[in-house]
């Protein structure tokens, strides 16, 4: 057997191109696949550390206002561990760097301490204590934005109120991984940030003494949480509470957790495309040998050597390059997941971010790379078993061929035996057509899959950003305000035209479900907001009932025609049963929607508006922005422009490496199939198109005869890879799609040429190689040893 | 057939040196040869004695190291590429000891490969006839014996009408019948058509059957034999 594993080594030198191309199949797959996987591991793990060591809660629940002295109340019963009343407010900032305003939201905690629950893990500075000033920690985010830190001043306004505030520290909480605000949940550090403040003085600023409006609970899980749950909201009712809300519905944990699934998701698929791919890739190439290797292994087993030692040495060099490649992708993926991880840090705020590479991603990574490539491998392995020992004393038997069913029907008679040899080399072998076919389409689809993302990305923002919101300052009022305020508004400078609707935060129950929501009274001809259908068409708004987000028929089995309660959680409560009329498309988050007249009707208002959109004049945007910031009744300024950049900044930053990464895996892939499948088609005709070349075929129609060929693969290869791009977009899509972003399945026409063009271009590499070897032909040595 | 006819092929002072590794190998080493045409010359030789190589010049497969090979009044040692292709394609015939036929064409069309290239071409079916395999015209290689792929080779070879034939060990990997099968075809070629013949072979017995003998060693001719009668088919034996 030792002089078989010399033969291994000699054979993996010959192989070379093909060793190569096999490798970096396997090197990209587990490189993805293990990155990946230790990114997403690493998450989790941080992410279920920092919980557990701030002591994250489990239950939040927002009320109006209610006596501290009743948490005493809330505490006694069973399953609670720890609760903690706090105040929780907006307020409007006033930055000095930035003239646009921002929003802070306002948390409460004990004087110089931390709090029981959601504990601060501070990076600079102190906790705030109650001094004459007002002392406030800022939350990370907002402070690397804005370039604060200690010592540092800004304004607020709070209800009203305005009040210097002085950082005294940065931190970062387990509540706000995520820095997000609840009027415009997407990320926006410029313009949103999260402060934590003595309760005192938040409750000078909110006029509101020994009170609170919010609570959060850590279960000591001995009751199921849903009983608590039912508990507390019995018992806060009627302090206008909106129900509590578990881990899973905390605005910043459902936008991490989210995000991680998404990783796993996404990260899964890509790779077990490459790994498939290099397990054919593998299958055809020991085939080859195999056919090749005919006389060798009949003369092996002439010599004594059993099947199984014969199948165990071609498998040791199948194994050789897996193991290499395997290897290598588990180091290349130990430096891609490390590279991946930093770009979350400006996304996620963990204490720390630690990438670790665990035990199950490299045995994940090394058992990806190697059992697709070894079952490849053997498969091919069973012409070894039918071969006998004395066909090594033969002259090669031709392969067998017979008139297929195409030709029964005499379509090729006319045709000459070149164009005959050509059509029967690419049909004759129908499993290698279909792996070489299915290689490219492969190849085609990841680079759709890759360039996909960033084609739903925009064409998501875009339609969210430029057709669906089409102001371009969004303003909500604290108060609802009487119609005529709107021509108090027309009258800033810098505003061009005002539009009014109202909103209200409800609780929507269809059958045993339930969510809480802003509905939204829009009148029928408003122009900056426009709900749209799935083909972009603007829905005109129902004259009664609702329109709500295509989420709620896809997930909760809603149909128009479909009555659902809806309950407000703020104001006078009232209960309603509406009819629901339609859906629309949104691509951002969920929304209700229903005429501003059917609103007003229904929940028994005056005429009035509290939100309103602005479009203002782009030259004077400063003095609009500041004009707003200074009025009393405003509560929250989300700028168009400044959130979709802000957007762009994090989340599409942060896909964008990965996404590169895999366009450039996908690239080498494609390239490495039509070689090798380029390589393989020569290597196997190459004795034919010697014999051509003896008798006295010219070269170019030689190399014509080897082109076509692949070029009609390709052809073949087109329209499946595009199909198998689209289905592979569909299904990640699918399997990403949340309330927060209802992924479109889009590719631009761009993506399916780019990924042609790409496959076009390893043709013509090929074409190159192919022009070279025909050249080189040494037409002598070809017919004598045939190989 | 006497070596009255014409000049063909005359080779002067041809040697080849093939450089593999590090040791020059000297197949060739001055050959001096004139072929006529219509004759039936046998090359005998063990291996390595330069045969194959001269075959392969002669046949504008391989250039010598050095001396001059002449096609009539052309000079192949100063050919180009596509003049070779285009020599090959229009005079020269190849037979071969492993067939070369094509696995995915049957045999006629493996002779109408030819055909469709040649400028004056027989028709496939004839050179079939030829050598015997009418019935068989529409078997892929790999419905056919060892023989029978060796005789659609020939077939495919003399389609052309080449001026020359030239044939490698076509019975080396045969057993006797069928060898003297395929030997057959090929005397019929050279009688019926008149073509030029030239088969190397290391089997002593086929000697009887050319015109000429042309016995190789070490790159060298050692001697040239003419026999004075040809054997028939019957009379030899190995």
């Amino acid at each position: 057997m030792k002089l078989l594993n010399r033969k291994v080594f000699r054979e993996l030198k010959i192989l070379q191109a093909q060793t190569i191309s096999i490798s970096i199949l396997i090197i990209a797959g587990v490189t993805l696949l293990v990155s990946s996987w230790s990114v997403y591991r690493s998450l989790n793990r941080c992410k279920d550390d920092y919980y557990q060591k701030n002591r994250f809660a489990d239950l939040f629940g927002s009320f109006k206002s209610a006596p501290i002295e009743l948490v005493n109340r809330l505490s006694q019963g069973h399953g609670i561990k720890a609760i903690e009343g706090r105040l929780v407010l907006d307020g409007l900032l006033s930055v000095p760097d930035v003239d646009e305003p921002a929003v802070g939201t306002f948390v409460s905690i004990p004087s110089g301490v931390q709090p029981v629950l959601n504990r601060l893990h501070i990076r600079k500075g102190r906790l705030p204590v109650e001094a004459s000033e007002v002392e406030v920690v800022v939350h990370e985010a907002f402070a690397i934005a804005h370039h604060l830190g200690p010592g540092d001043e800004l304004t607020v306004t709070i209800q009203g109120q305005m009040e210097t505030l002085r950082i005294v520290g940065v931190a970062i909480s387990p509540e706000y991984v995520y820095a997000l605000s609840a009027q415009a949940p997407l990320p926006d550090d410029l313009h949103y940030g999260v402060f934590w403040i003595p309760k005192k003085h938040l409750e000078r600023l909110a006029k509101m003494s020994e009170e609170m409006n919010n609570v959060v609970v850590e279960l000591d899980h001995t009751v199921r949480q849903e009983e608590v749950m039912a508990r507390l909201n019995v018992l806060l009712k009627p302090y206008g509470n909106r129900e509590f809300q578990d881990r899973s519905r905390q605005l910043s944990n459902m936008f991490v957790e989210d995000e991680i699934n998404e990783q796993k998701t996404i990260v899964i698929l890509d790779p077990m495309i490459f790994i498939t791919v290099a397990a054919f890739l593998i299958h055809t190439i020991l085939s080859r040998l195999v056919a090749i290797q005919r006389p060798q292994i009949a003369t092996l087993k002439s010599l004594g050597y059993t099947d199984l030692e014969i199948s165990g040495h071609y498998l040791k060099l199948v194994f050789l390059i897996v193991l290499g490649g395997s290897v290598s992708g588990v180091i290349g993926g130990k430096f891609l997941g490390q590279a991946l991880l930093t770009t979350y840090v400006s996304f996620f705020h963990f204490p720390s971010l630690d990438f670790s590479l665990n035990s199950t991603s490299v045995l994940l990574g090394l058992a990806a790379g190697i059992f697709p490539g070894l079952l490849g491998g053997w498969l091919s392995l069973r012409k070894v078993y039918q071969l006998s020992p004395v066909e090594a004393m033969r002259p090669p038997t031709p392969p067998s061929y017979q008139e297929g069913w195409i030709e029964a029907l005499g379509l090729w008679r006319r045709q000459s035996s070149k164009q005959k040899l050509f059509w029967r080399n690419l049909i004759m072998k129908p499993m290698r057509l279909f792996v070489t076919i299915f290689g490219i389409s492969a190849a085609l689809a990841i680079i759709i899959t890759a360039n996909a993302w960033s084609d739903m990305l925009y064409y998501l923002l875009d339609t969210q950003f430029q057709r669906i919101q089409r102001e371009d300052m969004s303003v909500g009022f604290l108060h609802p305000l009487p119609l005529s305020s709107m021509r108090e508004l027309q009258k800033i400078k810098g505003v061009v035209s005002v539009e009014g609707y109202r909103t209200i935060p409800v609780r929507i129950s269809f059958k045993n479900q339930k969510k809480e929501l802003q509905l939204s009274g829009i009148p029928p001809d408003l122009q900056m907001l426009q709900k749209l259908d799935v083909n972009l068409h603007p829905i005109r708004i129902p004259e009664q009932g609702l329109l709500l987000t295509r989420y709620f028929e896809k997930e909760w089995g809603m149909k128009a025609g479909d009555h659902i309660s809806i309950q407000t959680l703020e104001g006078e409560l009232r209960v309603v049963d509406l009819p629901v009329m339609g859906f629309s498309d949104d691509m951002l988050g969920v929304s209700a929607v229903m005429n501003l007249d059917y609103f007003w009707k229904i929940f028994h208002e005056q005429p009035s508006y509290n939100v309103a959109n602005l479009k203002l004049d782009p030259l004077r945007i400063q003095q609009a922005y500041i004009a707003l910031k200074n009025r009393a009744n405003v509560y929250s300024v989300v700028l168009k422009q400044q959130m979709y950049r802000g957007f762009q900044r994090s989340f599409v930053g942060m896909m964008k490496m990965f996404m590169n990464v895999v366009i450039v895996f996908a690239f080498l892939i494609a390239a490495g199939v039509i070689f090798n499948s380029v390589r393989i088609g020569f290597s196997e005709h190459a004795w034919e198109m010697t014999s051509l070349r003896v008798m006295g075929f010219e070269k170019n129609s030689v190399i014509a005869l080897l082109l076509g060929e692949t070029l009609v693969q390709m052809f073949l290869a087109i329209f499946p890879g595009f199909a198998l791009g689209y289905g592979l977009v569909h299904s990640t899509a699918k399997a990403v799609h949340t309330e927060t972003f209802g992924f479109p399945v889009v590719i631009y026409p761009e993506t399916y040429l780019l990924s042609a063009t790409v496959i076009s271009l390893a043709l013509v590499a090929s074409s190159i190689w192919i022009v070279r070897k025909v050249s080189r032909m040494v037409l002598v040595e070809a017919l004598k040893f045939r190989e | 057939m006497t070596r009255s006819g014409k000049v063909v092929f005359s080779a002067r002072n041809l040697t080849k040196i093939y450089q593999t590794g590090e040791v020059p190998v000297h197949a060739l080493r001055g050959i001096d040869l004139e072929l006529v045409s219509g004759e039936m010359v046998v090359i005998l030789g063990p291996s390595g004695s330069g045969k194959s190589t001269f075959l392969n010049i002669l046949g504008g497969l391989d250039q010598p190291t050095s001396g001059e090979v002449f096609y009539g009044d052309h000079n192949l040692v100063t050919s180009t590429e596509k003049e070779l292709t285009a020599f090959r394609r229009d005079h020269v015939g190849f037979v071969f000891q492993f067939y070369n036929l094509i696995p995915t064409l049957t045999a006629e069309e493996n002779v109408q490969l030819v055909t469709d290239i040649s400028p004056h071409p027989m028709q496939a079916s004839e050179a079939l006839q030829m050598v015997g395999l009418t019935d068989r015209a529409r078997h892929f290689p790999s419905q056919l014996s060892g023989g029978e792929q060796q005789r659609v080779a020939i077939a495919r070879a003399v389609a052309k009408r080449p001026d020359i034939l030239l044939c490698d060990e076509p019975t080396g990997a045969l057993d006797f019948e069928t060898g003297k099968k395929v030997l057959e075809s090929i005397l019929r070629v050279n009688q019926e058509t008149g073509t030029l013949v030239a088969i190397i072979t290391h089997n002593a017995a086929i000697a009887g059957l050319g015109d000429r003998v042309i016995r190789m060693a070490n790159g060298l001719i050692q001697s040239i034999t003419q026999n004075e009668k040809r054997k028939s088919l019957e009379e030899i034996e190995w």
